[in-house]
């Protein structure tokens, strides 16, 4: 029960920070709980679909069909997190002045919130196709002991809804007017992660043969695969033996996304009409 | 409002691209590598242990025999697949130094193991 446990839990660890992340987020804007709660069903349904279609998948593309999925759907949270920071520095200092002046927040954000939604969904199908296999696997050969293994399972899956609160919670402690701030800039750290982690997949399947050198290894100090290595690989993009090239999609998603939110954001001195 | 969004959109579009003409610019590197067959059935990989020539890269064909799913993986190798059951993935490794090198199935990482022992 305790393995499946932590097979299960290490599998959400990655979904349940971002989870965290992006309720924090979008905590003043209004229906964002809905839209979260939506993107976590949509990532599960298509957990589902992709652990169905799993050797549909990986036999696509000569076989690359796992990782073209992976580095597609990753870039596109890559796209959506940065048009989250876009419209953030744009909107983020309206929103603030209205929870001073209403205590509400204005409910203009549907679209960054379909966004994040998105981004929620691609974070919960990534590991989330896995875990329906790993379980369905238990169920189809260990019959009666399987039973178990299916709660540990389930546990692993609460933990993970726990360290998403846990992340949530940690981060609206922050006081209002710097949480923007704030996840702003992890998610920035988030969507480089994801870049690399996108390089990753392209490295793996083959399409990618350039800076392929391995920058450094330090897997002896902090493996990836381990609990605080996964936490960190999610949150800033830890990897323990990362290619040039994964260096460089790293550095310049970071500046880019930089340099459009400040270009995109409103002038400093400018009042609100 | 809305020039923002066409402003912004054409600006990660412009991202995007860069991104992808890199990727394509490496698009080159379909080399033809040795494969190596190995099949897992139960919780046995045979064979449990490969040799392969340090410095060459190469492919192993995993093939899972068991109704249930497995994940390939291999954290020293660097690659992790799913391979549904009675089906079968490719594995791509990059040209590996001398050593040993561990694979497991992940859903079974305590007993499902194997080694490839590159020289």
């Amino acid at each position: 029960m305790l393995a499946a446990l932590i097979i299960v839990f290490r599998e959400v660890v990655e979904a349940g920070l971002v989870v965290g992340i992006v309720l924090a987020a979008t905590r003043s804007v209004g229906g964002s709980r809905l839209w979260t709660v939506a993107g976590i069903a949509g990532g599960v349904l298509g957990s589902c679909i992709v652990a169905a279609f799993a050797g549909v998948i990986a036999s696509a593309f000569e076989g690359a069909g796992q990782e073209l999925f992976n580095a597609s759907i990753l870039s596109i949270a890559v796209i959506m997190l940065t048009w989250h920071n876009i419209w953030m520095a744009r909107h983020g200092r309206d929103l603030v002045q209205d929870l001073r002046d209403t205590g509400e927040a204005i409910v203009r954000g549907s679209k960054t919130l379909i966004a994040l939604a998105l981004v929620v969904g691609i974070a919960v199908l990534r590991e989330g196709a896995e875990v329906v296999l790993f379980l369905y696997g238990i169920a189809i050969t260990d019959g009666g002991s399987g039973l178990s293994l299916i709660l540990g399972g389930f546990a692993g899956l609460i933990m993970g809804a726990g360290l998403s609160a846990l992340t949530y919670l940690g981060l609206v402690r922050v006081p209002a007017r710097h949480l923007f701030k704030v996840t702003s800039l992890m998610i920035a750290f988030l969507a480089a992660g994801m870049a690399a982690q996108a390089v990753v997949f392209l490295e793996q399947a083959g399409l990618v043969d350039i800076f392929g050198a391995t920058a450094w290894n330090s897997s002896w100090l902090l493996p990836e695969k381990s609990i605080i290595g996964r936490v960190l690989h999610t949150l800033i993009g830890y990897s323990d033996q990362p290619t040039f090239l994964q260096l460089l999609v790293y550095l310049a998603t970071l500046l880019v996304i930089f340099a459009l939110t400040r270009s995109f954001a409103p002038q400093a001195k400018v009042q609100r009409a | 409002m809305l020039c923002l969004h066409g402003a912004s959109m054409r600006a990660l579009i412009l991202a995007v691209g860069s991104f992808s003409l890199v990727s394509v610019a490496g698009f080159a590197a379909h080399a033809d590598s040795t494969t190596y067959e190995i099949t897992l059935k139960g919780q046995t990989f045979t064979p449990a242990k490969l040799k392969v020539p340090a410095g060459t890269a190469f492919l192993i064909r995993m093939k899972n025999e068991n109704d249930a799913p497995a994940e390939f993986e291999s954290t020293d190798m660097k690659f992790e697949k799913i391979v549904a059951g009675h089906s079968e993935i490719v594995a791509r490794v990059k040209p590996l130094p001398g050593g040993e090198f561990e694979f497991y199935d992940e859903y079974h990482e305590d007993v499902a193991r194997g080694t490839v022992v590159s020289e």
